[in-house]
Order: C-alpha cells, then sequence, then structure tokens
C-alpha cells in the first residue's frame, strides 16, 4: 500500500515536470526556424520561387489583349483591357500569382538576409531572388501601372498603399544592378535558373521600356495613357536607350547566341524537343513525363494525339496577324500550322478513333469560311459529330513526343528572354539614338536573314519608318510568345496596330470589327477581391494616367 | 418475526456459546448476508473484524463463517455499492446481515464532467439515459439510441449504411468549419473530432484551397458496442460542460460502459435481423423506357424541323424491327413488356434482402471485493445493398476494488477490431467516379450487367461501370483496431478528502485498402488496375490528477474539485499507391505487383493539452444549489499569442419544492429553477494551423525535378478557439408522487471568434488565412416529458421530446456575405452564409414556366443561358433578369420524439417515434432524374414532361400536346437549360420533414416457475425499425445529407444510401 502512494506521487511529480510551454513542434513539414541554415537551404528556396513564375495565366491575358493572339474560350478574348472587368477572374489570377511570386522572393530575401550563411555564398541566392522580384514587378507594372509594392513577407494587415509606378521601376533597376555583378555565370546553375545574361536581357528591357513608353506619349492619341512615363522618365529617355544599348551588347556578347536555323529553335520531325537550345537565354522548364506545363497544351493544334485529351483552352493566331507576313517567310510556313478535323470514327469494343489532320499553310489555302465546331455526342445507339473544325496555330511548342500515356503533359516550353530579343532590344535602342545605322540595320539583318525574307540596308528608311519595321519584326518573330501586347503598348501602337479578336469561335465566322481604343486600354483594373481587402485601394478602378 | 421465533433463535444461540465458554474464547460465527431492496442473498461481500485485516467473503448463497477471538468484537461487512455495516458480535454465533444499497443509489445518480452527482442536486441541463430502457433495439451505434429520446440533441443519420456516418448536434451548430459534433467522453477518455476516413484517390476535390471531401466518412463511433454501455449523459448547458473548456462548446456526451454486478451473472444474447430497402426509385420500367426513348427522338427530331414521315423512314429507337444492313433485331416495348427482350431493373440488381447477427456474451460479478464486468461482442451488419456489410470484434472490462485501506481503484479496458466493407454510394460527384446509387438511378435499363459501356456526362463519353459492377468488384475495405484502457485510482487520504489519479492510453489503428480492378472501365481509367492503401495511427494519452474535498456542516454541503490533466496525441499516417497491374489476382494485397508507382506519402502530428480546473458545488439544506467551475486550457494548436483559455461558469438552482411553504401542496413532488451561464470553447482546428510552413515546390531543370521549398502557409500567431457564452434557464417539475416529471429549457448561445477560412488580399501573396472572424447566435426551447401513466398489472410508461433551435449569423467580421461550399461542381454554391440569416438557406431559381412559342423565348430572362422552345424559363427580377431566391432552409423548425412502454405481465410493448418538421432537402440527384435527355428517370417527371403536338404531312395531329409542366421530352431539352444553370431550382428543393416510426417492439420475459432452475432469466423480442417513415421526400430516406456532419449545407440528397426497414429477433439469457 504504502508503495502505491508512493508511487502515485511519482506519478504526479513525472508529469508534473512536463513543460506548460505548449509551443508546437513541426514533424512532417519545414518551418522556418528550421530552414536557410545551409547553402543546400538556399539554394532550394531559390528553385521554389520559379513553379511561381511560368503560369499560363498571363500569356491568356496578353494574347486575348495583344494584336495576334487569340483564344478559342470567349472568356478569355478581349477587345482590349478596357474590357477586362474588375471582377475578370483570370485577371484576379495573374495579379495574384505575380505577387505570389513576389511574397516568395521576399521570403527568401529576407530570411536569406538574417541567415548565417557566408555573405559571400548567400549574397548570389539573394541576387536570384531578387532578380526574379524585378522580373515578377516588370509584369505587374507595365499591367498595371501603380501597384502596391511589398518588399517584405511579414503581412500585419491587408492594408497596403500604391507604389507610383515610377518609385516601382526604381526598384526594379536597383534590384537588378544589385543582383547583375552576384547573378550566376551561365554553367554554375542549370539553364533555366535566372543567370547574369537573363539579368542583364531583363534590364536592358526594363530601360528600353521606359524610354520607348516615355517617348511614345502623345496628348492627342491613345498613347496618352503612358503619361505616367512621359512624367516620370521623359528627361532620361537617351540615357535609358543607352543603357539598354551597352545591356543587350552584353548580352550578344555573352554565351548564348542567335540560332542560324530558325526552324532548329522549335524543331521539326518526330525527335523534336525545344527545350534545349543555344538561343533561349531563360525559359520556363519541363521534364519529360515528370513535369509539365500548358503551353504546348494550349498552343498546339487542338485534337491532336500531340496535345491532351482535357486541354480545354486553345490560343491561336488572328487571320491579319497570318497574312501579314511575306509569304516566303520561314515563320509562316514553317512556324505556323492549320489543323483540320476529318472525323473518322469507328466503334469497337466502344472505342471512339477520330481522325486528325494537320496542314502546313503552304498546303491549301488558309480557309476563311468552312469554320464550326465539332459536336461529338453520344445518344442512346448512335454517334453523331458535326462539321470539321479549323485552327491556325503556331507549332512553336508543338511536343512531338508526347504521348497520351505521358502524366506530365507535353514538354514544349515558353522562352522568357531569347537571343533574338537581345538584337532587336539593340536595333530599337539604336534607331532611337542615332537613327537606322549600319549597327542597328546588322541587329535586325541578323534575324531576318534566317527566315528567308530581304534584308535592309543602312539608312534606307527614316527613324521613324524604321521603327515601324523593327516593331513588325518584333510581331512576327515572337508570335505568341507573349511580347507583343508589350510591343504595341511600348511603341504607342496598340490602337493602331491590334487587329480586333474573333469573340465567338463556335457561332460567329470571321474577325469582329477592331474597336476604337481608350486610353484606359492600357492599364487594366485593380481586381476587385484586392480592392475588398485593401482598404488603399478602395474606389479606384485602375491607374491614374491624367 | 414473531416472538417465538425469537426464542427458538435466543435458544439456538446459547446452545452453540455453551461448548464454546469452555474454550479460550475461539468461536464461529456464521451467517447470511441478503440484500434489502430484493431479499436476495448476497455474495462477495467482505467480511472482517474491525480492527483486524483478516476476513472472510460469502460464498455464492451469500453465507458466511468467521473465527472471532472476542465476544465483544465488531463485525464489518462491506460490498460495493452497498453501505457498509458494522455489527457487535455481542456474544452471538449466528448474524445475519441485511445491507443497504448505498444511499446514493437510492436517489438516481447521474455522471457530470470528473463526478458524479444526484439527479436533484443538478444544477445544469443534463439529460440522461439508461441503457436498459431501450435494451433489445438493435442499435448500430449508440447515437441511434438517443435520436428523439433526449431533447435539444438531433440526431441524423446521414448515410444508412452499415457503418454509415452520423451526425449529432447538441442545441445547433455553434461553427462553420470548426466541427459541431460533441466532445465524447468515454469513461474518462476524452474523445473530440468527428467521422473521418483515410482519403482514398477519389475523396477529395475542389478547386485550390477549397478540396472537400467528396465521400461519406463512416461513423466514428461505430467502435462502441451498445451491449457494453450502461448508461449515456448528455451534457448541454454552459453549466455542465465548461469543466471541459476548449472542447464544451458543442456539448458533451458522457459514456459509462458497464460494472461489475452484485451477483455472479452471466448474460448472452443474440440477435438476428433480415434488412430490407426501405423504398426505391419509382424509376421506369424497362417498356416506358424505351417508348421514352422512342418520343424523345420523334419530338426532338420534329422540333428540329424533321417531317413525322421523315422521322419515321429514318428509323425509330426500339422500333421492333431487323436491320437491312445486318439482320440485328431491334426490341419494341412491347418486346421488353413481354420479357422477349432482355432488361435490367438495377435497383432490383444492388439491392437485397440481407441478414444480420449480432452476438453478445458477459461475465459480470464480485468476488472478494472486486467487481468485474468481461463483455465480448460479434456484430456482423449486412446492409440492403449488395456487397456492404460491417463488422465489429469488440471487447470490453471493467474491473474494480480496494487496493487497500481509503484506496479504490478501477480500471476500463475496451478492445475492439471492426472492418467495414463500403460499396460507394453516397459520393458527391458525377461522371465516371460517381457513386453506385447514382448509377443505380442514371443507368439504362435495357442494358446488362457486365455490359461495357459509355456514360455521357456533360456532354462527354465517359468510360462507366454497371453498378452491379461497380459494387460487386471494388474492394474498399476500412479497418480500425482499437484498445483504450483507463486505470483510475482513488485514496481517501482524510475523511472525505480523496486524491484521485488516473492514467489512461488510446490506440487507434486505421487502415484502407481499395482495389480497382482491370476488368472495370474505373480500373482502366486509372491505369489497368489500381490499387491504394492508406494508414493511420494514433496514440492518446492522458493523466487526471484530480482533489475532492466534501465538507458538512449542519444545513451547508459543500463540494470541492481541483485539479490539472495533461493530454497528448500523436499521429503518424501513410499512404501508398500503384497501378498498371498484370491481373486483378492480387489485388490490394500486394501494391507491388503494380507497376506504376505514385508518390507514397506520410505524416506526423502531435498536440499536446494542458488543463487546470476546478469546480464547487454548495448545497444549502437541499434548496439552494450553486455550482461554478473554472477551467483553464493550453494547446498547442492555439497560436503562440493566445495558448491558453479560460472557461468559467456559474450556475443556480432552487428546489421550491423544498421551501416550508411549498410542503402542503402534495400533488408538486418537486420543483426546480435552474439558472445558469457559463463560457466554453471549441478548438476544432487541425494542429500547426498556426504556423508558418514551408512546401515542396519542385521545378525542373535539365530535365529532372529539383525540389524546391517556399513559404506556403503564413502564420497566425493570434489563432484562437471558438468562444460560445451561454445562458440557460431550466425547470424540473414532478408531479403526483413523480408519476409525471417534466423539465423545460431556455437557453442563448452565442459564438465569437469563429474560425474561418479567410481570402487574403492578393497582393500580400497569399491566397487564403485561418482566422477567428465574426459571430453566430443559436437559442432554442428543450421540453422532456415522461409519465407513469398506468402503474398497476398493466403499466404503461410514456415519455416525449420536443425541442427547437433557431440558428443566426450575427457577423462575418465586416463582409455580409460569404459564398459559402460549393456542391455538384465549383460555380454552385447553393448555401450562402448570410449575416442576419440562419445557416442553412437554399438559393436558386424558380421555374416561371416552360417557353412552348416563340413569343415565350421573347418574353424570357435576358440571361437565361439558352433560350430555345421547350425550356425553362425562370422568375424575373425588376430588370428582366433570373432572380435569385431564397429556395428553402434546411434546419428543421421543431424536432420531436415520444415513446411509449406498456407491459402486462411478462409482456411488454414499446414504440419509438422521432422526426424532424419543417426543414427542406436539396435533392441535388434530381438535377439528373430532371434533365429528360433520354437518361433514366422517375415515373412522375417522365409524366410531367411536355410532349408537343406532333402532326403528319397531311396535317393529322400523331401525338397531342400532353400540356406538360416540365421542360420538352427531347434529347436535349431539359439539360441544355439545366447544365448550364450554376443554382438549384425549385424543383429540386423538397420538404424534408419526417416522422419516423423508428421501433416498434414486443418483448416477453419468460415466466420464473417456466424457467429452468440453471437460467435466471430468459427475455425474447420482436421488433421492426423503421416500419413507416411519414414523409413527402422523393428519394429514399429523408435524413440522408452527402455532406454528413458540415453544418453550412446539411440536407442535400445525392444518392443516398437507402434507409433500411429491419425485422428483429433477439433472445436474452442470463444465468
Amino acid at each position: 500500500m504504502k508503495n502505491l502512494i508512493k508511487h502515485t506521487w511519482l506519478l504526479l511529480i513525472l508529469f508534473s515536470c512536463n513543460s506548460l510551454e505548449l509551443n508546437e513542434e513541426a514533424f512532417d513539414f519545414i518551418s522556418p526556424d528550421n530552414f536557410y541554415k545551409t547553402e543546400k537551404d538556399a539554394d532550394a528556396s531559390c528553385i521554389g520561387l520559379y513553379s511561381a513564375i511560368d503560369r499560363l495565366e498571363i500569356y491568356h491575358v496578353l494574347n486575348g489583349l495583344g494584336a495576334v493572339g487569340l483564344t478559342r474560350n470567349s472568356n478569355y478574348s478581349y477587345q482590349n483591357a478596357g474590357d477586362i472587368n474588375e471582377r475578370d477572374d483570370l485577371m484576379r489570377r495573374v495579379w495574384q500569382f505575380l505577387f505570389e511570386s513576389v511574397r516568395k522572393a521576399n521570403t527568401t530575401i529576407y530570411y536569406l538576409e538574417q541567415s548565417a550563411i557566408s555573405e559571400e555564398v548567400k549574397n548570389r541566392y539573394i541576387a536570384e531572388a531578387k532578380a526574379i522580384r524585378a522580373f515578377s514587378y516588370f509584369r505587374l507594372v507595365r499591367l498595371w501601372g501603380d501597384i502596391p509594392m511589398r518588399l517584405s513577407p511579414l503581412v500585419e494587415t491587408d492594408d497596403f498603399p500604391l507604389t507610383p509606378l515610377k518609385d516601382v521601376y526604381q526598384q526594379i533597376v536597383t534590384d537588378l544592378e544589385w543582383a547583375i555583378p552576384s547573378l550566376w555565370n551561365r554553367g554554375e546553375k542549370p539553364d533555366g535558373r535566372m543567370n547574369k545574361s537573363t539579368g542583364q536581357i531583363l534590364l536592358a528591357d526594363v530601360y528600353l521600356t521606359m524610354a520607348s513608353s516615355a517617348r511614345s506619349y502623345n496628348s492627342a492619341t491613345s498613347a496618352r495613357s503612358l503619361k505616367p512615363y512621359h512624367d516620370a522618365f521623359g528627361d532620361q529617355i537617351q540615357e535609358f536607350y543607352g543603357k539598354a544599348k551597352t545591356l543587350s551588347a552584353e548580352v550578344i556578347s555573352g554565351p548564348y547566341s542567335l540560332l542560324p536555323d530558325w526552324m532548329n529553335m522549335w524543331g521539326k520531325g518526330p525527335a523534336f524537343d525545344n527545350r534545349y537550345n543555344n538561343e533561349f537565354i531563360w525559359a520556363s522548364q519541363t521534364a519529360s513525363g515528370l513535369y509539365g506545363h500548358g503551353f504546348a497544351d494550349h498552343y498546339s493544334p487542338i485534337y491532336s494525339e500531340y496535345t491532351p485529351a482535357s486541354r480545354t483552352l486553345f490560343t491561336g493566331v488572328t487571320y491579319e496577324h497570318v497574312v501579314s507576313f511575306d509569304t516566303l517567310d520561314l515563320r509562316y510556313t514553317e512556324g505556323l500550322i492549320w489543323e483540320y478535323n476529318d472525323v473518322n470514327i469507328s466503334e469497337a469494343r466502344g472505342q471512339y478513333v477520330i481522325q486528325r489532320w494537320r496542314r502546313h499553310v503552304d498546303d491549301e489555302s488558309y480557309p476563311e469560311s468552312t469554320k464550326g465546331s465539332v459536336i461529338i455526342k453520344r445518344t442512346s445507339d448512335t454517334l453523331i459529330y458535326e462539321n470539321k473544325y479549323w485552327e491556325m496555330c503556331t507549332k512553336k511548342f508543338f511536343d512531338m513526343t508526347y504521348t497520351i500515356a505521358s502524366p506530365a503533359g507535353p514538354a514544349g516550353v515558353m522562352p522568357y528572354y531569347r537571343m533574338a530579343e537581345a538584337y532587336l532590344i539593340y536595333a530599337e535602342a539604336e534607331n532611337e539614338l542615332n537613327g537606322m545605322t549600319q549597327a542597328a540595320v546588322d541587329k535586325v539583318n541578323a534575324v531576318r536573314g534566317r527566315v528567308n525574307v530581304g534584308l535592309y540596308s543602312a539608312g534606307q528608311f527614316s527613324k521613324e519608318e524604321f521603327r515601324d519595321h523593327i516593331l513588325d519584326e518584333w510581331l512576327w518573330e515572337f508570335t505568341l510568345e507573349g511580347k507583343d501586347y508589350f510591343d504595341l503598348v511600348r511603341m504607342g501602337q496598340l490602337e493602331e496596330r491590334c487587329y480586333g479578336v474573333q469573340v465567338d469561335r463556335f457561332g460567329k465566322d470571321g474577325v469582329e470589327n477592331p474597336r476604337p481604343r481608350d486610353a484606359d486600354d492600357y492599364w487594366l483594373p485593380y481586381p476587385i477581391l484586392e480592392k475588398g481587402l485593401n482598404t488603399f485601394l478602395a474606389g479606384k478602378d485602375r491607374m491614374s494616367y491624367q | 418475526m414473531t416472538k417465538l421465533y425469537y426464542c427458538k433463535l435466543l435458544v439456538l444461540a446459547f446452545s452453540m456459546l455453551l461448548p464454546a465458554l469452555g474454550k479460550a474464547q475461539q468461536q464461529t460465527v456464521t451467517g447470511t448476508v441478503v440484500s434489502d431492496e430484493t431479499g436476495e442473498p448476497l455474495p462477495g461481500v467482505s467480511v472482517t473484524l474491525k480492527g483486524d485485516t483478516r476476513g472472510t467473503s460469502t460464498n455464492a448463497d451469500g453465507n458466511y463463517s468467521i473465527l472471532v477471538s472476542s465476544r465483544n468484537a465488531i463485525l464489518v461487512f462491506e460490498l460495493l455499492g452497498f453501505t457498509p455495516q458494522g455489527v457487535n458480535i455481542s456474544g452471538r454465533s449466528i448474524i445475519n446481515v441485511t445491507l443497504m444499497p448505498d444511499v446514493r443509489q437510492l436517489e438516481e445518480v447521474v455522471a457530470i464532467g470528473y463526478g458524479t452527482v444526484r439527479k436533484s442536486d443538478l444544477t445544469g441541463a443534463v439529460s440522461s439515459l439508461k441503457m436498459e430502457d431501450i435494451e433489445g433495439i438493435p442499435l448500430n451505434s449508440i447515437e441511434q439510441g438517443i435520436q428523439g429520446r433526449i431533447a435539444g440533441v438531433q440526431v441524423t443519420q446521414s448515410s444508412a449504411a452499415p457503418d454509415g456516418g452520423i451526425s449529432m448536434i447538441i442545441r445547433g451548430s455553434n461553427s462553420l468549419v470548426g466541427g459541431t459534433e460533441p466532445l465524447y467522453v468515454i469513461d474518462g477518455i476524452p474523445i473530440s473530432g468527428g467521422n473521418e476516413q483515410i482519403w482514398g484517390p477519389d475523396d477529395g476535390g475542389g478547386p485550390a484551397g477549397e478540396g472537400q471531401e467528396l465521400s461519406q466518412a463512416p461513423n466514428f463511433l461505430s467502435f462502441l458496442n451498445p451491449d457494453d454501455i450502461e448508461s449515456i449523459e448528455v451534457l448541454k448547458d454552459a453549466s455542465a460542460t465548461a469543466i471541459y473548456g476548449s472542447r464544451a462548446s458543442n456539448g458533451v456526451v458522457l459514456i459509462t460502459t458497464k460494472q461489475g454486478t452484485v451477483k455472479p451473472t452471466i448474460s448472452f444474447n443474440v440477435t438476428t435481423e433480415m434488412v430490407q430497402p426501405f423504398r426505391r426509385w419509382d424509376l421506369l420500367s424497362a417498356e416506358e423506357y424505351a417508348e421514352y426513348r422512342r418520343l424523345n427522338t420523334i419530338v426532338g427530331e420534329y422540333m428540329n424541323g424533321s417531317t413525322y414521315e421523315d422521322i419515321i423512314e429514318s428509323g425509330l429507337p426500339h422500333s421492333g424491327t431487323y436491320s437491312a444492313s445486318d439482320g440485328s433485331y431491334t426490341p419494341s416495348p412491347e418486346d421488353y413488356a413481354a420479357g422477349r427482350a432482355a432488361s435490367t431493373d438495377w435497383q432490383d440488381v444492388i439491392f437485397r434482402n440481407a441478414l444480420t447477427q449480432r452476438y453478445s456474451l458477459s461475465l459480470s460479478g464480485t468476488a472478494n471485493k472486486l467487481r468485474y464486468y468481461i463483455g465480448g461482442g460479434y456484430n456482423n451488419l449486412q446492409g440492403p445493398v449488395i456487397n456492404s456489410s460491417f463488422d465489429r470484434y469488440s471487447l470490453s472490462s471493467k474491473l474494480s476494488g480496494n487496493a487497500g485501506t481509503n484506496v479504490t481503484f478501477t480500471n476500463s479496458l475496451n478492445a475492439v477490431r471492426t472492418v467495414g466493407k463500403r460499396v460507394q454510394a453516397d459520393i458527391a460527384v458525377s461522371g465516371a467516379n460517381s457513386g453506385i446509387m447514382t448509377k443505380a438511378y442514371r443507368s439504362n435499363p435495357l442494358t446488362q450487367i457486365g455490359q461495357i459501356w459509355f456514360e455521357e456526362i456533360e456532354g462527354d463519353l465517359v468510360g462507366s461501370d454497371d453498378p452491379y459492377t461497380l459494387a460487386t468488384a471494388f474492394d474498399d475495405v476500412n479497418t480500425t483496431s482499437q484498445i483504450m484502457n483507463n486505470l483510475q485510482l482513488d485514496w481517501e487520504v482524510i475523511k472525505n478528502l480523496h486524491v484521485k489519479v488516473s492514467g489512461a492510453v488510446r490506440y487507434t489503428a486505421r487502415q484502407r485498402d481499395m482495389y480497382f480492378p482491370l476488368s472495370t472501365q474505373r480500373g482502366q481509367l486509372r491505369g489497368n488496375g489500381a490499387a491504394f492503401y492508406g494508414n493511420t495511427e494514433s496514440l492518446y494519452l492522458i493523466n487526471e490528477n484530480l482533489l475532492t474535498y466534501r465538507f458538512r456542516k449542519e444545513k451547508h454541503l459543500l463540494d470541492v474539485l481541483g485539479g490539472f490533466t495533461m493530454e497528448r496525441t500523436t499521429r503518424r499516417s501513410a499512404a501508398a499507391r500503384t497501378s498498371n497491374f498484370l491481373n486483378d489476382f492480387t489485388r490490394y494485397y500486394n501494391l507491388g505487383a503494380g507497376t506504376d508507382f505514385t508518390k507514397p506519402g506520410t505524416g506526423f502530428g502531435q498536440i499536446d493539452l494542458t488543463s487546470f480546473l476546478s469546480r464547487l458545488n454548495y448545497n444549502y439544506d437541499n434548496r439552494y444549489l450553486l455550482t461554478a467551475s473554472l477551467r483553464a486550457d493550453g494547446s498547442s494548436k492555439f497560436g503562440k499569442y493566445n495558448k491558453w483559455g479560460y472557461f468559467p461558469s456559474a450556475a443556480f438552482a432552487w428546489r421550491v419544492s423544498n421551501e416550508s411553504f411549498m410542503s402542503d401542496i402534495k400533488s408538486i413532488s418537486d420543483l426546480k429553477l435552474r439558472l445558469s451561464y457559463g463560457v466554453t470553447g471549441n478548438q476544432g482546428l487541425s494542429s500547426y494551423q498556426s504556423l508558418p510552413q514551408l512546401m515542396p515546390e519542385s521545378y525542373p531543370f535539365e530535365d529532372a525535378v529539383s525540389i524546391g521549398y517556399q513559404n506556403a502557409i503564413i502564420e497566425n500567431p493570434n489563432l484562437r478557439w471558438e468562444r460560445t457564452t451561454q445562458y440557460n434557464v431550466g425547470l424540473d417539475i414532478a408531479l403526483f408522487n413523480g408519476r409525471i416529471a417534466l423539465t423545460g429549457e431556455y437557453y442563448l448561445k452565442r459564438t465569437a471568434d469563429l474560425l474561418q477560412v479567410v481570402s487574403l488580399a492578393p497582393s500580400t501573396g497569399y491566397l487564403k488565412q485561418v482566422q477567428n472572424l465574426g459571430s453566430l447566435e443559436n437559442k432554442g426551447m428543450e421540453l422532456e416529458v415522461n409519465a407513469k401513466v398506468l402503474t398497476g398489472k398493466l403499466k404503461w410508461d410514456v415519455g416525449a421530446v420536443w425541442f427547437k433551435n433557431d440558428v443566426e449569423v450575427l457577423d462575418l467580421g465586416g463582409m455580409d456575405e460569404y459564398p459559402g461550399a460549393w456542391t455538384v461542381s465549383w460555380d454552385w454554391r447553393p448555401f450562402p452564409i448570410k449575416v442576419g440569416r440562419p445557416l442553412g438557406d437554399i438559393y436558386g431559381y424558380r421555374v416561371d414556366k416552360v417557353m412552348k412559342t416563340q413569343e415565350d423565348i421573347a418574353n424570357a430572362a435576358n440571361d437565361l443561358p439558352t433560350k430555345n422552345i421547350g425550356e425553362f424559363d425562370f422568375v424575373k427580377d425588376e430588370e428582366g433578369n433570373m432572380k435569385l431566391f431564397r429556395l428553402g432552409n434546411t434546419n428543421p423548425r421543431f424536432s420531436l420524439g415520444f415513446n411509449s412502454t406498456f407491459s402486462y405481465k411478462a409482456f411488454e410493448l414499446s414504440f419509438h417515434l422521432a422526426g424532424s418538421i419543417g426543414q427542406d432537402i436539396f435533392n441535388m440527384q434530381d438535377r439528373f432524374l430532371l434533365y429528360g435527355d433520354g437518361a433514366q428517370t422517375t415515373r412522375d417527371y417522365y409524366n410531367r414532361f411536355w410532349i408537343p403536338e406532333v402532326k403528319d404531312a397531311s396535317g393529322n395531329v400523331v401525338i397531342p400536346d400532353n400540356g406538360g409542366d416540365l421542360h420538352m421530352i427531347a434529347a436535349t431539352g431539359g439539360r441544355t437549360s439545366l447544365s448550364n444553370l450554376n443554382a438549384p431550382i425549385d424543383l429540386m428543393i423538397q420538404d424534408g420533414s419526417y416522422v419516423k416510426l423508428r421501433n416498434l417492439q414486443l418483448a416477453y420475459t419468460l415466466p420464473k416457475k417456466s424457467t429452468p432452475a440453471w437460467m435466471r432469466r430468459l427475455r425474447l423480442y420482436a421488433s421492426v425499425t423503421n416500419l413507416f417513415s411519414f414523409d413527402n421526400y422523393s428519394g429514399l430516406d429523408p435524413e440522408a445529407s452527402v455532406y454528413g456532419q458540415d453544418p453550412t449545407r446539411r440536407g442535400v440528397a445525392y444518392g443516398e444510401y437507402p434507409m433500411s426497414r429491419t425485422f428483429t429477433f433477439r433472445a436474452d439469457f442470463r444465468f
């Protein structure tokens, strides 16, 4: 009995020693407390930044807004930015994931700065994170102008004031200039990671955008909404063109190069793989059968055996863009493909096979009227199929190695920056600084020379005329690469060059007449979700440019 | 007793004493100990000499014999449950003793948290159910016994499957996402949570951040064998529950298992049940269906512009003709009617009359001061749908006794293994993964078992298995093994001061095995057969240390309780999946036989809870009763700034009937008024929700995936419990010497700091955060009446409960409205949560009419998704758009229960009614039945589909207009409009009021004289469960609720498992 009592008290004492702190200990997940300790952690933290960048939504919006792209889903086809209202969910998602990318970069920067990892090592990862933050803010500022620019991952409240466009650009420039010396040299980290050349071409693009946008401001046209650029950088246009030119020259002389054969970039035949080539300075990444994303799914011919059956969105090009090409241009004859269905259905143990055909443009003229939709429908004993389906699309992301059994989707990738862009940045800056010089013409000719079209000679056009030709080159070269909308805005040519989009692919044929653009159309509205929660944005529709 | 008897006794005593006088003071005392209550002899009574440890105990006949050395020694007779008695020998050698049951047992004692109290001393709202009162009623799970018997407790059987989920709500829903199920305390071990299952490959779905469970989890109390339970107490108001602090907001249910009887007893019972589906959908027969398809084609093509002659020419389905090309015959409706062509009634195929068996055996008694109960049970429950079953093997024991002077112990042990074979019935998805019941009402009756066929889902053809294959070919086995043990020690340090220390452990291992065979479409879609294995294991430890002291002086009685407790739960999980099997032989037994592996997942988590608790009960003269309690809970789940929560309560009761001025009123035997107030919490959070978390964010470089880590979950250091403040007024009246007892309660509950998943401004870079935001209110009334109507030879007892609860959302943290959770598809949010409204409002459109003319189309609502002849037009708002109406609410206006027991001699006849009135059902399956696109439908809808007039070339009416009030009977008539709506329509909302005759039972006890000597009692039962249901619902079970325990969307029916009617025969043997 005495023993029992003794043991009882022992039990009590034992349990009393149990701590009352009640702090939770993480077991099956990692918390910031037990991370950011080693270079491996820093590396993993940076790797974690990339999946927030290559989201499709921004391409849907940009193609919906731009001159050449169009999407089959009418929800994502905008006449122009003015058609996007504050409730547009796709636009909200773009806003959301760009800020998600910023927040992740902020987290990495914040914790690495506090980390005990040596300065020399951690600065290189901080540089990578800062360059990615700059890239996301560059996308945000071009679409929305003034934005809530958070630079810390600590969130105390939903409220955060708008940062003026000028300050956002200032931050982007500061981050990139700080980062470039520390960024990876090509080969130190795998391609696809932010490296020195990427930082340089990104900064060149930033300078070019600031300079051209400020230059294009014209109070008489729709380009009047570029006024914030004019007010902020109007006195630095020459300086910025100079920096853009210097930086693009550094990229051109760097480790990447322009491919002599344009088709090599996108490939031909069944072994095609657009992922690895020397022209892609920075591109979204895939791993065969392990990790894919939707570029190939959404940009390749619909109903091909190389696209997953689950595809619901499709992006093609406008008729006007197709006919703007030189008929010999490889980017037209080889780069574009039209596709139609020849429904050939056999019923064998319930299997339905639909034959799909693709043809290059020169096989047959672009069909203008035979459009329609295919409806496959099974009633009790028969299968009804109607009409045929025609689409014009790009072959750039068309992964011919893809099979339906591959779980991760096709492997075609989207380049964020490739060498041709450095050439055109150089040419555009040089033309603005010194007119149609030999240096400018050489850069444009390098791009044209590989696609079977005529070359320019120095002084052939005035600066203004050549500017237009350079814009043409931007649109042809980067068809469906998510560049055209930004190019048109920067050049102040959105209203003049936008062909309009075909709104309803199922119901109507032909092309809607382009609607005159309002100046508002250069800036997207703030999403309703943000305005409802962030009191600083309450009542604000979009960036004020008055 | 007569004088003569006394004399004889005296003579006998002296004659026995005489020889002893000569010896050295040694003598034997013998006698018999009997119970005062029954007069039966008491075995196992300890007989000791005071001041001496030696002793003996009575044998099975209550006799004892003890050697004593002093004529004036005192014999002490002790038995648990009886008042100890000391008897001075005074020279006697035969001492017969009558033991009185413990005073506290004379009056009904009810369990309250951390103790017991006389029912008359209760200050809070506590309802009690003795299991012997519902003996013989077949219960799959104990909640079924509570339904309709305790006021304020809404028990809903959300799935009628053998181990189907049951939801129990005490006094309304206090939470949106934090859970609304009560805290269960089983023999002192608290168990919180709700129904849960290991998620299989298709059990979750939804947009990012809003994933939800798509199939129903099995009932989480199904591990308890109802035969092992002695009593259930439901603690309702805050005075009763606050002692359980941060887990008590939803009420507390105390479950006490059986303990040893005084007399050795072997009890055995055997139950056999015949289970059948209570009702079916009234679907079209094969003949009607073929006719329907024919009409569907004619009308569809005619309205598309074909002439009647062309339609006939091109051939109708089910025409009864031979094909010109291959000579095959297409059967006509008449062929189907005559049975000349094969057809399938899919309900016939999957329903059955099943046989269920239950066995329980227990051994109970007292030996050498040790009271014991050991019970074992085996239940084999079969559902009315083929291949659904539930097996339970249980063992329960309770031992209690003395561990020396002033120390007693109780050890409760419960071990159980359950195996549930589930058919995937109520799965809230359509298409390839839809449940068997959904398939049963959608499947084409003209197809046969084993035909691989295609089902059209939202315009796509999807490979699909027939209901029979779905029910029989797939494996989905849920196995649970659990062991619980609780050892409690009670040491009376000095008189009335007790130290109580207990330690308990609960170990649960759950396992889920699934296999999708190669031979099925579903198995093919998953890649040539697929297997899944999931496992969770949790270990729960609790230590309680309590100090109680009772102080009595004159009219003052004070009970004090203080203590602290510590709990820890650790939990780990693992899941693995493979696919691409060579054949179906190894199934889920060997996942390695598949060749395609999905990344395995494991997890681990830990929760700590430390609490301090105290309570004071003060009783003045049995007239004024006061209770006050305070609990402090520190939980690891709370944010770091809010680790500790404090939960006070106070209650006052006035026993008016004990006042002197009441002594003249003889008709009122008891009258008590109760008032209470208290604060309780709900910590329905999973662990680690307040912490920031990094998650893997992999990304491929150079054709290989690299693992990255990024912050994915934002921290919330302020996260804490939901806080409910409750006020209660209660009145207890007993009339005519207790023949009528009546309890009435009114309560008001306000819950603040509601846990909610709140959207963050997207510019923060985060989507959502769990926050404490908003408040809601529940108020209601409860009434319980029990009456002994007849007490003579024919006894008649009745009991009735009636209760209502109203819930209202008071605040949503600044927002007026939340979209609420989704159903059907991601855009369907028919249960928006609005400030000032109750939960459970269903919003949708009202059908105005069917558009039968071009004029109707011109006048249709502007935003009608499609405008074709034969489609619905909906009631419009001022701007001419479809108007969103509040179509109903899923909360009952009130609930009721009634039970009645007649007993006459050996017979006992009882019945029990339970029901809920005024709630609506969102009948999601009617979305499909209403399509009218040629898929199976109900006879009612079929007769209401509009058939427009069809004329032949010469203008004769071939088919007359039937004036139907539903959309046109043509190919896609209904579906085009319905599938483009993102809200329900009024046709899908039905009155869900029901009253079920839950049970009708006849019991017969074999009279003593016909009972063999070796048997103590034989009792036979025959009963019917769910004999009638009075309701207007068109589906299979008005209680069905496919989202189970989610308070924001109850009452959603979607292919529910059919309610069963059960015929039961049971025999209870007692030896």
